[in-house]
């Protein structure tokens, strides 16, 4: 939509003139410039402060969020930047502060998630980056700064990114997901999440004007041929370290289908298929292949793949229009208004009626529920 | 299409599609239009304009048609005497809540208000999903209660919302005009742009579409420049479909120019949703001054693709369609 698109450019460009350096350098894993230098007995005082309130997460999270609200940036990136620097011995009059459990660690992360959060929903970017960085940087810690695939961390990131895309910030996700697979190697869900924001770029990327002319599609189809190729290849590797990702197969065929490479598309579609999916990869495998059967003007073959679609998820709209379309293009248009006709006779409007409503969203739209179960596990 | 068809059909042995067809109203069953001179006449509508004032009274001694470039003996069919069917297909997404949506809801019920007590209309709504709100019905009342039942969220099938309006068979005997409205570019669409402007080809529909002038999306930007760039010998808008066939998604946002276009249609900007109650009545008036043409075609090939080119004696810009195929 052009709202969000606008609202995307301009936080895009917000960001770059005004990077929340706190949270980016926490990120890298070394110390925040400070405002104001403490002495390593304030420094202390500062973290037995933050740490005092943070445990408190555990027993009322609530509170404990809303205490924290009020505490400023400044305060907040100088206690991690603390933290993360090289453990040096303190002077023998410091009493150490610091937190190293990664039970602690962890529900501190889950309690700057939550502020992360609802900053987003206020529409504050720069503060949700800064404490999601914040919550990242707990995270990391708890992983003794080697987090694993299928960490509570990656899966949390993944579902970071994920909300994300579903809320139309593409860019923000495609940037903390690369980051995340750059420092947690070899997930595939990660990879997944990559691949399917790569995909969504690419497929609502439009060609543009340059100088008020149109761009011939060899210059215009550029950046989207490199969003897909980032796709194909991050999807190609998580179906690589999984193969039975389903949802990375999926969107592999639809890749290798928006890359032209049909071949490739109706195969990947076709094992899908065969591996008997749920009914939602179901579908979508089967409209991939409809249409790769389509362009090769298989139009009964295409159709039977529509129709298997529709078989899967009896209110898929885009298989029943898909079917339209080839009884309408075959010069039966009585045929095609039917279609239609039966297609509003079910009159169905919830968003999982149809996977592909939510496929360039992420398909898995219950990240406040996967929130909530990351919060009730650090909290146990 | 009012011709034979004498392409490839599709045979779809499925017993299921059967099913899906037969439990389909038996309405679209109906035989389309056709003009009494013979069974395989093709009816052309158009629009004649000129300074932008609609050009009244001509007769069909006025009109040179060609078909595949071969001139055609026309007769004029009085558009009065068609009954018309008005699609109106809304954009319903999350961005048009709130006050464009109520500016909206007006202008509907303001373009239905303009229809003869014998024209009928139908209400079709996009976001994600595409509901058609209303079947066809000369009931004011349903219209009216089938407007204010719209409410706006999720994201945009342009796409798939243009196709089902053009694949949505009306009442036989009627005009079809379809009036778009779309404040941006497609996010959802199963639909490919390239599809529909080929269904738009297979259909006797007029589009008009109407857009919001303060719509900045490629889309929009697109829609523009082949707006203003109809002069002989201009390529862009022969430039945009051949990469719109080869290049699916990326040139989307000329959809709906392009299916004004091919259906002899227009595109028409509103520069605020407040002023769109005048555009929609414009819309109906416009239609409502056009002339059916129609011509039993001679001397070109049986099947396939047939370009149709009107002019008008002594000027004018002219809207009407751009083949059709037999």
């Amino acid at each position: 939509m052009f709202a969000v698109r606008t609202l995307l450019r301009a936080l895009v460009i917000t960001l770059a003139v005004a990077a929340p350096a706190t949270a980016q350098i926490l990120l890298s894993g070394s110390a925040v410039p400070a405002e104001t230098d403490l002495s390593p007995e304030q420094e202390q005082r500062l973290l037995g402060e933050y740490w005092k309130i943070a445990k408190l997460y555990k027993s009322d999270p609530l509170k404990t969020v809303s205490t924290f609200s009020a505490w400023t940036r400044d305060r907040l990136g100088k206690v991690q930047s603390i933290q993360f620097q090289p453990q040096k011995p303190l002077p023998e009059y410091i009493k150490g502060e610091a937190e190293w459990a990664p039970e602690t660690l962890r529900l501190a992360a889950m309690l700057h998630s939550d502020l992360a959060l609802a900053a987003y929903q206020k529409h504050n970017v720069p503060e949700f980056e800064f404490q999601q960085g914040l919550a990242d940087g707990w995270l990391t810690l708890a992983d003794n700064r080697l987090s694993a695939p299928g960490s509570l961390r990656a899966r949390w990131i993944i579902t970071i990114g994920r909300m994300l895309l579903a809320s139309g910030d593409a860019g923000i996700a495609e940037r903390i997901l690369n980051r995340a697979n750059e420092r947690i190697g070899n997930d595939p869900a990660i990879l997944l999440a990559l691949g399917t924001v790569k995909e969504t770029q690419a497929s609502r990327f439009v060609a543009d004007l340059p100088g008020g002319k149109l761009d011939d599609p060899v210059f215009a189809a550029k950046p989207r041929d490199s969003a897909l190729t980032a796709a194909q290849a991050a999807l190609e590797k998580a179906v690589k370290l999984q193969p039975s990702l389903t949802e990375a197969k999926v969107r592999l065929a639809h890749v290798y289908a928006m890359k032209g490479d049909d071949a490739r598309a109706y195969s990947v579609a076709t094992e899908v298929l065969a591996a008997k999916p749920n009914a939602a990869f179901k579908y979508l495998a089967s409209l991939i292949a409809g249409g790769v059967l389509e362009r090769s003007r298989q139009l009964d073959a295409a159709a039977r793949a529509y129709v298997d679609a529709i078989g899967a998820m009896p209110d898929g709209q885009s298989a029943y229009l898909a079917l339209a379309n080839i009884f309408h293009r075959s010069g039966q248009a009585a045929e095609a208004s039917a279609v239609v006709e039966r297609l509003f006779g079910r009159g169905a409007v919830g968003t999982n009626a149809d996977p592909w409503w939510t496929y360039p969203l992420g398909l898995d739209l219950s990240m406040d529920k996967q929130f909530e179960e990351y919060r009730n596990a650090v909290r146990k | 299409m009012l011709s034979a068809n004498k392409r490839v059909r599709v045979s779809l042995v499925a017993a299921v599609v059967a099913t899906i067809v037969a439990l389909a109203t038996p309405r679209a069953q109906q035989a389309p239009p056709r003009f009494t001179g013979s069974t395989d006449a093709i009816l052309v509508d158009v629009g004649v304009s000129r300074a932008g004032v609609a050009v009244e009274g001509l007769t069909a001694a006025d009109f040179v048609v060609k078909d595949s470039g071969v001139a055609q003996t026309v007769q004029l069919v009085s558009a009065g005497g068609f009954p018309v069917s008005l699609l109106l297909a809304f954009d319903a997404s999350a961005s048009v809540r709130g006050l464009p949506l109520e500016h909206l809801k007006t202008a509907a019920k303001a373009a239905i208000a303009t229809l003869r007590p014998t024209d009928e209309a139908a209400l079709m709504t996009f976001s994600h999903s595409v509901l058609l709100r209303s079947g066809w019905t000369t009931s004011r009342e349903n219209l009216t209660k089938a407007i204010d039942s719209v409410t706006g969220t999720g994201l945009t099938a342009l796409n798939d919302a243009a196709f089902a309006a053009l694949a949505l068979a009306p009442k036989p005997g009627t005009r079809r005009l379809i009036l778009f409205f779309t404040d941006g570019d497609d996010t959802s669409s199963w639909t490919s742009a390239a599809a529909l402007v080929q269904a738009a080809r297979r259909t006797e529909a007029v589009v008009y579409n109407v857009a919001l002038d303060s719509s900045r999306n490629s889309g929009a930007a697109i829609s523009r420049m082949l707006e203003t760039r109809r002069k002989p010998g201009d390529t862009t808008q022969a430039d945009v479909e051949k990469w719109m066939t080869a290049e699916p998604t990326l040139y989307r946002g000329a959809a709906l120019t392009l299916l004004t276009l091919e259906t002899g249609g227009e595109s028409l900007r509103a520069t605020e949703t407040a002023k769109l109650t005048a555009t929609f009545t414009d819309v109906v008036s416009r239609f409502s001054r056009r002339y059916v043409l129609a011509f039993t075609p001679s001397g070109v090939p049986a099947t396939g693709w047939h370009p149709i080119e009107v002019e008008v004696k002594g000027g004018g810009d002219v809207n009407a369609r751009r083949g059709y195929t037999r």
